[in-house]
């Protein structure tokens, strides 16, 4: 392990340990939303990393939360299965829209993805039948893989930390391979990137269609611990949540996501007596962090386990 | 090797090109030279895939590559360096070159999370010898882990260099290598240019409007004014040719220069 990883990776389990032995149910429950927070954030962060900002990724969660919630409710399929399904459907539309918006500049992907967003909402309160309209679908089936049912604070809090920490170290690994290095390169410098022969559009659509199941697979989490969905979970909130805890966490490392969803999870909680300020409160921090810390918040970790490692240094050389 | 047949190129009502026509054959080094607005830059990215031409065709090895996108022609061994030393600013000068031995690296994203094996990391151990030679050759082994945006701008356009040149190409594109060097740097630049040519067995490319550096450097000279060529020919014919000195050269001005 990377000097510049052992230090969130040891708050994150410091913060762990400390919520497990509080034992309060509180505490947990913001633990695990930060948690699924950050498997969201990672879909988005994919996509950002090649350049590219997308206001549609709640559209993401949603059908893919949507998918898994309909085929366990109404039909009775395994968990596994309607997951996976629910996985494959998000593929299936993100590498649609992915190919007809990847050639669109800057602005105009953007403004598709939002629109993108909304449309998605809109269509879940349209069929009422299967999608349980505005009321949503109540009474999902917990995470179950084989005979293994995942329910209850104590199991969310292990199997959720988990994920989102193994999910950060891949992401981690993927952009030290040489796969993760085209995508870097293409955000680093798309024209130089294309001489160079790497596929910018290609890269990017892969970046949105595997970014997007990512958060699919996020969103099915979010629906499987809450056990409950409605168009509401998923609407244009989320979506610009998750780009405010990507840029406050860092857009361009690999821990930005987790920092920004421990970071910024719990505030709503804290701050539930003035929820309709949230937004403003969001909006304030993000533009006090570009301020001080245009790299988001994982540029203070970092630079304080570079600062760490020049001291080791000096103590070395003294 | 490179053949551009009847190339012309409009942008609204203005034709930047005109129904251009040259070749380029193996070993050579060709230098177009024109006054500004001449379409040299347009007829380089044309070739390049930036740009479609209005007309006409690109040949590479008897392929045509008209229209193809740019990340297409570079793997079928035609590579192009930037005016303006365009890098990855925030990565070393090694990253930098390595990224242009990416496309050979292809594997799947999944796969690529495991450790490199097999015929994948004997591919990889051939892409870092490849890099080590690149930087031994244009001698930037004293620079290999300082940032890019923090090179001096002569260093800056040999790492332009390496990267087209860790793509393998058979043929190398320069736009205006020697642009914002002054005149020492520039003979440099020429030697260099020699030198990786006959290292890699290269074949060069180059818009330039250091005439100088091109007369030193290039076999043959084709000379671009108003969209068309107007000239063809060894160094010594086209810089005594009188059109040439006419419309361009500004009645023999060029000898002050370089």
């Amino acid at each position: 392990m990377k000097k510049n990883m052992v230090i969130p990776a040891a708050l994150v389990l410091v913060a762990l340990v400390y919520y497990v032995s509080a034992g309060n149910v509180f505490y947990a429950h913001m633990l695990i939303m930060a948690a699924i927070n950050t498997v969201l954030v990672s879909g988005l962060s994919l996509v950002a990393r090649t350049g590219r900002l997308s206001f549609g990724h709640s559209a993401f969660a949603a059908i893919s939360a949507y998918v898994c919630a309909i085929l366990t409710t109404q039909y009775g399929v395994s968990w596994v299965l309607a997951a996976l399904c629910g996985l494959a459907a998000t593929t299936v539309v993100a590498y649609l829209l992915g190919s007809v918006i990847v050639k669109l500049r800057g602005v105009y992907f953007v403004l598709v993805t939002f629109a993108f967003a909304e449309f998605t909402r809109l269509a879940l309160l349209e069929f009422p039948e299967t999608t349980g309209g505005a009321s949503g679908l109540a009474e999902i089936p917990p995470l179950g893989i084989g005979g293994f049912v995942i329910e209850g604070v104590d199991r969310w809090l292990v199997f959720s930390v988990l994920f989102c920490i193994v999910l950060t170290l891949l992401m981690s690994r993927f952009f030290k391979t040489t796969s993760g290095k085209e995508y870097l390169s293409v955000n680093d410098n798309p024209d130089l990137a294309e001489s160079s022969g790497i596929s910018v559009s290609s890269v990017q659509l892969a970046s949105f269609v595997i970014g997007g199941a990512i958060t699919g697979f996020g969103g099915i989490l979010m629906s499987s611990y809450i056990e409950f969905v409605s168009p509401e979970s998923f609407n244009l909130h989320l979506s610009i949540t998750l780009v405010t805890m990507l840029v406050i966490g860092g857009v361009n490392s690999s821990w930005g996501p987790l920092i920004g969803a421990l970071f910024l999870t719990p505030l709503p909680e804290i701050l539930r007596g003035a929820q309709e300020y949230q937004h403003l409160f969001y909006g304030i921090v993000l533009v006090l962090i570009l301020m001080i810390r245009p790299q988001g918040l994982v540029s203070i970790f970092s630079g304080l386990s570079s600062s760490v490692g020049a001291l080791k240094k000096e103590k070395k050389s003294a | 090797m490179l053949e551009i047949v009847n190339i012309s190129k409009n942008f609204g009502g203005l034709a930047a090109l005109s129904d251009i026509s040259l070749s380029v054959a193996k070993g050579e080094t060709v230098g177009i030279i024109g006054p500004n607005g001449a379409g040299k830059t347009t007829a380089f990215n044309i070739v390049t895939g930036t740009l479609p031409p209005s007309a006409g065709k690109v040949f590479f090895n008897k392929k045509d590559i008209t229209g193809l996108k740019p990340s297409r022609i570079v793997k079928l061994g035609l590579a192009r360096t930037f005016q303006n030393a365009s890098l990855y600013p925030d990565c070393s000068v090694h990253e930098n070159i390595f990224r242009g031995t990416l496309w050979k690296l292809k594997r799947n994203m999944f796969l690529n999370l495991m450790p490199p094996a097999g015929e994948y990391s004997s591919r990889l151990d051939s892409a870092h010898q490849l890099v080590a030679d690149i930087m031994e050759t244009l001698e930037l082994e004293s620079y290999r882990d300082v940032l890019a945006n923090e090179l001096p701008y002569g260093i800056q356009k040999k790492v332009g260099v390496a990267i087209g040149l860790a793509t393998s190409p058979e043929i190398l594109l320069m736009d205006e290598p020697a642009a914002g060097l002054n005149s020492k740097e520039s003979r440099e630049f020429g030697r260099l240019i020699n030198r990786i040519k006959a290292h890699y067995g290269l074949t060069v490319l180059l818009v330039e409007h250091h005439i100088a550096l091109v007369r030193e450097i290039s076999s043959k000279i084709i000379v671009i004014s108003q969209g068309k060529v107007i000239a063809t020919g060894t160094p010594e014919q086209v810089l005594n040719d009188a059109r040439v000195i006419e419309s361009y050269l500004g009645g023999g001005g060029w000898h002050a220069e370089g």
